[in-house]
């Protein structure tokens, strides 16, 4: 099965998208990796990791790792070159003609190596793809280039199909605008024919678009700037025929109409027979070929750095922008994907940037509210819920506002039995005792003040959440002149912010309504409302049972946040304040894994450093890169560790760490 | 074999059907042709009629011609009464008469036996020649011996299509083998009939490079048992397989330039046993073979002057700036695993 295979290894994990390793022809082919595309036109160029040609002659010419395609099956007749990997070319049968009952007109395997296309019927076909194939070329994707639900059902239903370990290559589809949305839904190989196409029409390829004959200075590439000159004058059109070395103008449609653009915009382009052709020997053709071949290229160098950064969706969100059917698409695979993507989606990263629309919808944050629905509940002691606004500085509590909240609430008693929870976006809400979790710790959004619908739906159903779960004697809000619709759709709240009140004056309203809420109120030991409040946070990690099962008899030691949990004499876990986490040792291991949650299973042998995907042989499908996690071995815990890959992940992988081991018996 | 092609055809029916009268003929027009290397005048009738019984079941993938079919078998005298009337329209000086049943002249279920000889009869005191067509399941000697002698050349047209089985299976869903249709074209010519072979160019699912290596492939292979061979280039019709493929931005009909290619290539391999040919329908459209608009009618007319002299010449002074556009697609196909547009 994996004998002849190619030894796929992911490095780093970024939801679908990824960098990985593999072995293949001997060498390592690192993800995600354009694949030059070289014809007679278009030779190698540079010296690319890895070409695809389109047979198996042109293959041989290159020192590269080489890929080339078959020819179809209706005209049998190509020959295998050793030493290249070759790419099952299937009867190109459209998306549109679906469903096809016969996946075997739908897959074509050659060893470790699949073709296979995509079906309007669904991806079923491919899920055999996942235990047996190291590498899945998906063809006729090229037609659904301008179709966003289509290509994303095509691309990531693919990617879902097959599991994370095969690899990945989306074939003839990718442009500079396109490739870090390949990247995220999971494909890691793509290659520049886009590139080769365009030039063929004189039109240049930008991250931002397409420009017929290329937009002088706009890129400071080898190619361009000996095209058009060190120093073009920028928006000259006829900088590319003036410039030295070129013997043509820039080609211009007839009409007026910015065809290469159309090019750009996938749809549309389909049936132009007018476009301009470039002659293959022209300084044109082989400047914006070089130059393209360099954008698309570049842009997965980006990519990968993003993936590894845990940035590659603020990235994809930047550069879906250059067309609408890439927002498009970035939508509906929010939309349709989200459970693959979260899957694979690290629970703990540096930073968030919520930047657009698209950012209300992205994993990260789509999973905290899913979290907070299904997982968080308000620590028992609160009676007064206090809604407070977010701030620039995280976690909030250090903040000056909330600072200025503390002094108003000065000599407020019960003290622990205030309930402070912000109002955010894209959040929603974020209860104090989560504020250092990812991403409420993490994320920055441009604040203009300005709320979006969506944003306040999302706010009062998290706060009408909050209040149906728990039995608050108040509810104050602090949040009012931003939000003031949060009065009639929560009952009884008590708003004591509006537009053009000073804020100490709303703190004043809000401290006397905390502490009518609070009359009559016994007493809050601090260190109940913090093992409550720790206990929130092991919800919201581990589950409610398993959190129970860790926190039985667990008292807090040490001041907030450096706290640490004791059973008796023994630890069973410390907060780490800058991750907002539980960090699990053995004995809180146990307790996690006896509740059956977040336990890897491994064979029986002696751990040795880390635990191996190779060696897992059961893992918790809950458990997400970055999670605390219990090793287990015949039925006993052997060690704590965090997970380096999904839960699923770690039983589809062969090769690559699953749990990093920091506690061991 | 190919179920999943049946279904996605029969998946494309629409329900539209003919409103004519069983007496009125769909339509009939004036056309050039060449009899014996020489130009003649042809008259083209569309027969009002039960259309093709292979169709019924799924039919071919490019096929249309099915909305204009009436839903049940007319009589006999209503078939003649549409020769009748369509001969009483002829043009002027026509020395053949094509009748297109969409389906099969020779097939008794669609054309009565005394209907087929009536029509024969009909056309003889008028005509020099007809063309009827036919799968070749229904050339028979019962079926076509009775319509021979009666002072009419009778010439059978067959949908070959292509010579590669596969693609005849797995594109065209044709229903029958490249040398079931050979051997119905030498049946028909033993019987003393002449042989006419249309090729289709650009079926689904196939490059253009594919397609016109498929068309010169399938022109050589009729050409020992043609008397014509019929390069026709894809026209979308309505309610068909191909017609989903070109709204899905999944197929577009072949160039004007890759017919200019099929006949070049195709012509020196043929030796001469069979007249190669081309008239495309719809060419210039949308749905339909074309360049990039400016050189259309040069290349048509260059097309029909190659088609009725064999001289390849009449390209040679072609040019047009859309061919090196259509040159880059051999280029750019073998690289793209799709059959859509590339460019």
């Amino acid at each position: 099965m994996a004998g002849s295979g190619f030894a796929v290894e992911t490095l780093r994990r970024d939801g679908l998208g990824r960098t990985a390793r593999a072995h293949v022809s001997g060498r390592d082919l690192l993800t995600p990796c354009v694949l030059q595309a070289v014809s007679r036109s278009a030779p190698a160029d540079g010296k690319p990791p890895a070409i695809v040609a389109a047979d198996a002659a042109a293959a041989k010419q290159s020192g590269a790792i080489a890929f080339h395609w078959t020819s179809s099956p209706l005209f049998p007749g190509s020959t295998h070159v050793e030493g290249a990997v070759e790419l099952p070319r299937l009867v190109p049968k459209a998306y549109g003609i679906g469903p096809l009952s016969d996946a075997a007109d739908l897959i074509l395997v050659r060893g470790a190596v699949a073709g296979a296309l995509p079906s309007k019927g669904g991806n079923e076909h491919l899920k055999p793809l996942a235990g047996s194939a190291d590498l899945v070329a998906l063809q006729n994707l090229t037609e659904l280039r301008g179709k966003p639900r289509e290509f994303v059902r095509a691309v990531a239903g693919a990617r879902e199909a097959i599991g994370p370990r095969p690899l990945l290559y989306g074939a003839a589809v990718a442009d500079p605008a396109s490739v870090s949305l390949l990247v995220y839904m999971g494909v890691d190989l793509v290659d520049d024919f886009q590139g080769i196409a365009a030039a063929s029409a004189g039109t240049f390829l930008y991250g931002f678009g397409a420009v017929s004959g290329g937009l002088p200075g706009a890129c400071r590439c080898h190619a361009c700037v000996s095209f058009f000159g060190s120093d073009p004058t920028p928006g000259s059109p006829s900088a590319g025929g003036d410039a030295p070395g070129s013997g043509e103008p820039a080609p211009r449609a007839a009409d007026e109409e910015d065809l290469g653009r159309e090019l750009g915009e996938g749809r549309g382009a389909a049936s132009r027979r007018d476009l301009p052709a470039i002659p293959q020997d022209s300084a044109l053709f082989r400047a914006a070929l070089a130059h393209n071949r360099g954008a698309i290229s570049k842009e997965a160098t980006v990519a990968a750095h993003q993936a590894s950064a845990g940035t590659l969706r603020e990235f994809v969100e930047s550069r879906v922008r250059a067309y609408p059917w890439l927002v498009a698409a970035l939508r509906n695979l929010d939309r349709e994907f989200y459970g693959a993507m979260e899957a694979l989606t690290p629970v703990w990263k540096e930073r968030l940037h919520a930047l657009s629309q698209e950012s209300l919808h992205r994993p990260e944050v789509r999973r905290w509210g899913e979290r907070l629905r299904a997982r968080y509940r308000p620590p028992p002691s609160a009676k007064v819920l206090l809604l407070a606004p977010c701030s620039a500085r995280k976690p909030y509590s250090l903040s000056r506002t909330h600072r200025s909240i503390d002094r108003a609430l000065m000599g407020v008693r019960p003290a622990f039995a205030v309930h402070r929870v912000v109002v955010t976006s894209p959040l929603g809400v974020v209860p104090e005792e989560l504020e250092r979790v990812f991403p409420a710790a993490h994320y920055d959004i441009p604040v203009t003040g300005d709320w979006v619908r969506e944003e306040v739906e999302r706010v009062e159903a998290q706060v009408r959440g909050l209040v149906e779960a728990h039995p608050y004697k108040a509810v104050v809000s602090l949040v009012g002149d931003d939000l003031p619709s949060l009065q009639t759709a929560i009952p009884g709240l008590v708003e004591c912010a509006a537009a053009g009140r000073a804020w100490d004056d709303s703190l004043g309203r809000a401290a006397e309504a905390v502490r009518a809420g609070l009359s009559g109120e016994k007493d809050v030991n601090p260190r109940t409302r913090t093992a409550e409040d720790l206990a929130s946070i092991a919800r919201f990690q581990f589950g409610a049972a398993a959190a129970e099962a860790l926190m039985e008899g667990a008292v807090p030691k040490g001041r907030y946040p450096w706290s640490r949990l004791f059973v008796g004499k023994e630890q069973v876990a410390m907060h780490v304040p800058d991750r907002g986490r539980l960090a699990l040792t053995l004995a809180g291991a146990a307790r996690v894994a006896a509740a059956d949650a977040y336990r890897v299973e491994t064979g029986p042998f002696e751990l040795k450093g880390d635990l191996f995907a190779v060696g897992v042989k059961a893992a918790d499908p809950d458990i997400r890169i970055g999670d605390s996690v219990a090793v287990v071995r015949e039925g006993r815990a052997v060690a704590a560790g965090f997970a380096r890959m999904g839960g699923a992940e770690m039983t589809a992988m062969r090769r690559g760490i699953a749990v990093d081991i920091r506690h061991k018996a | 074999m190919a179920v999943a092609i049946q279904k996605a055809v029969l998946g494309t029916k629409v329900k539209v059907r003919s409103p004519k009268p069983p007496e009125q003929y769909i339509s009939t027009w004036r056309e050039d042709d060449v009899i014996d290397a020489r130009p003649a005048v042809a008259q083209v009738v569309v027969m009002n009629s039960l259309g093709c019984i292979y169709e019924k079941s799924a039919g071919c993938s490019m096929c249309g011609y099915y909305t204009e079919t009436l839903p049940k078998r007319p009589p006999a005298e209503a078939y003649i009464e549409q020769i009748r009337r369509a001969v009483a329209q002829a043009p002027e000086g026509a020395e053949v008469l094509k009748i297109y049943t969409s389906g099969n002249f020779l097939d008794e279920r669609e054309v009565q036996r005394e209907a087929q000889l009536a029509i024969v009869k009909l056309a003889a005191g008028k005509y020099k020649r007809l063309l009827v067509e036919s799968r070749p399941e229904f050339v028979t000697e019962d079926r076509v011996r009775p319509l021979l002698g009666n002072g009419i050349v009778l010439e059978i047209a067959f949908g070959l299509e292509s010579a590669n089985d596969r693609v005849l299976d797995e594109t065209v869903n044709k229903g029958n083998t490249a040398d079931e249709n050979r051997e119905g074209a030498l049946r028909a010519r033993a019987y003393g009939a002449r042989v006419k072979s249309y090729l289709l160019l650009k079926p689904p699912f196939l490059t253009e490079a594919e397609s016109i290596d498929d068309c010169v492939e399938g022109a050589v292979f009729a050409a020992p048992f043609s008397d014509t061979v019929s390069v026709n280039p894809m026209n979308i019709h309505k309610g068909t397989l191909v017609e989903r493929l070109f709204y899905d931005g999944a197929y577009r009909p072949p160039w004007l330039w890759s017919v200019v290619e099929v006949m070049t290539r195709a012509i020196p391999r043929m030796g001469g046993a069979a007249r190669l040919m081309s008239a495309p329908t719809g060419a210039s459209t949308r749905r339909g073979s074309s360049n990039c608009g400016k050189c259309d009618a040069q290349v048509l007319a260059a097309i029909a002057k190659v088609s009725a002299t064999q001289d390849l010449s009449h390209f040679r002074e072609l040019r047009c700036s859309c061919r090196a556009r259509w040159r880059w697609e051999f280029e750019l196909a073998p690289l793209a695993p799709t059959a859509a547009p590339l460019s």
